[in-house]
């Protein structure tokens, strides 16, 4: 029976691996990763701010970057297009899920570090993100679960790595070992989708789409993504309370 | 019991909002029966609060002051004529007492203390913990400085201020982060106390 490049079911994550307040300096932090995507976040304030005052809600600047180590061929460490749109997509993702308006006219700063890139870094920075916000206290609605699903070749999966983002059928057949791997996916290409969901509204704060898929099969995917992103806040919120509640004393 | 952002309370109170008719938890919180405590949180700025400020701007007549907070204090110098620098100038931590805030979040201070704290350590921890490191009746605050003589002030916004003997402040700065870490767990108050009588 032939399964997933890396052996996985269509519905079946990555190892989701979190660790909290990993920063001393900053007032919340944590690492989020799905298998070898790796992403550290940091939260610095409410702090006050020079604007003036009467701007109705905390300001949130969110900066993303990827790290020169991360990716099999060294980074340029300079922010391009893609770190900047990255920054903003992210931004936008949580905002909805933050009660801004209670602390109007602070600064609220959120610092991304991709440590180790493997396909999905947005999705792995807004759970890291999201994670830390809660652990800086700032008022929140929900967490938000981000999440990648897709479609590659003809089949519907989440949580796609690096090699089936870039899958494509007709290259493959020449490769004679990865040839079986057809009968699986189908024909065609890989379509990314990456998801960010605030759980308990049931909302889509983030929808990006990179390829080409019915109306149909995205339903599905939208529909699977929204399954699994209660099993990634399930695992969140034990992470959180494993954090907490451990009886043992910290020195 | 530990909640998260997201769960269901009970009833409505400052730590939660509403929709759709149900309450939800917008912090991490501790509840214990039907009392909530925040466990992680910033400081916000409240009438008589007395808080340890920095300097970061000096103007004609006032101080503009650092409290921790999202939003700035200023002190004002009442007898005019003197240089507001050779009082206080930048960097200086000193303790003050919040007087008044208005709806658009400037905050009056006071001065508490005449004598600037510059001669000690300043040390952040987070504003939400502060009533557990006083404790209560401030008996948790008692011990330690019984135990260990040093001079404590504590300021609400999260900063507090030691000054003694350098062994013993060093003492004190991992007990403080002893009760900030656990500031939540069962039997701290025993723990502290063995932990300072076998130092």
């Amino acid at each position: 029976m032939v399964k997933r490049f890396d052996g996985r079911e269509y519905n079946e994550l990555r190892k989701i691996n979190i660790k909290l307040n990993v920063v001393d300096n900053a007032r919340g932090s944590a690492i989020f990763s799905f298998g070898d995507t790796v992403a550290l976040a940091a939260v610095y304030g409410p702090k006050p701010s020079k604007m003036s005052i009467d701007y109705d809600k905390a300001f949130l600047r969110v900066r993303y970057n990827m790290l020169t180590f991360s990716t099999p061929e060294r980074k340029k460490p300079t922010p391009g297009r893609r770190e900047i749109e990255l920054s903003e997509v992210i931004k936008r993702a949580l905002e909805p899920a933050l009660l801004l308006e209670e602390i109007p006219g602070s600064i609220i700063d959120i610092y991304i570090e991709i440590l180790n890139a493997d396909a999905g870094t947005r999705t792995a920075s807004i759970n890291a993100a999201s994670l830390a916000l809660s652990l800086s206290g700032i008022p929140m609605k929900d967490l938000v679960v981000a999440l990648a699903v897709g479609k590659i070749g003809e089949k519907i999966v989440a949580d796609l790595n690096k090699e089936e983002e870039d899958y494509d059928s007709e290259k493959l057949k020449k490769d004679h070992e990865k040839s079986k791997y057809i009968q699986y996916y189908g024909e065609g290409r890989a379509t990314d989708i990456p998801v960010a969901i605030i759980p308990s509204e049931k909302r889509f704060t983030l929808i990006q789409l990179d390829g080409e898929i019915s109306n149909k099969e995205l339903n599905d995917a939208l529909n699977l993504a929204l399954e699994k992103a209660l099993e990634i806040k399930d695992l969140m919120k034990n992470s959180i309370l494993g954090h907490l509640s451990s009886n043992n004393f910290i020195y | 019991m530990i909640l998260i952002p997201g769960d269901s309370l009970k009833k409505k109170n400052i730590n939660s909002y509403e929709r759709e008719n149900n309450y939800y938890s917008k912090y991490v919180l501790l509840v214990n029966e039907d009392k909530t405590t925040r466990l992680f949180g910033y400081y916000i700025p409240e009438v008589n609060d007395v808080v340890i400020g920095k300097v970061i701007d000096v103007l004609s007549n006032l101080w503009i002051i650092d409290i921790n907070s999202p939003y700035m204090g200023k002190l004002s110098l009442k007898d005019s004529g003197s240089d507001p620098n050779d009082l206080y100038t930048y960097g200086d931590y000193i303790l003050c007492q919040i007087v008044k805030v208005t709806k658009n979040k400037l905050i009056d201070l006071e001065i508490k203390k005449r004598e600037k704290l510059n001669d000690g350590l300043i040390l952040k921890v987070d504003p939400a913990k502060i009533p557990r490191l006083i404790g209560k009746n401030s008996s948790m605050l008692n011990s330690i400085k019984e135990n260990l003589k040093i001079d404590i002030i504590i300021g609400k916004n999260g900063r507090i201020y030691l000054n003694g003997d350098v062994k013993d402040v060093s003492k004190a700065v991992d007990i403080i982060r002893f009760i900030i870490n656990n500031s939540h767990k069962r039997g701290l108050t025993e723990k502290v106390k063995e932990i300072l009588e076998n130092k």
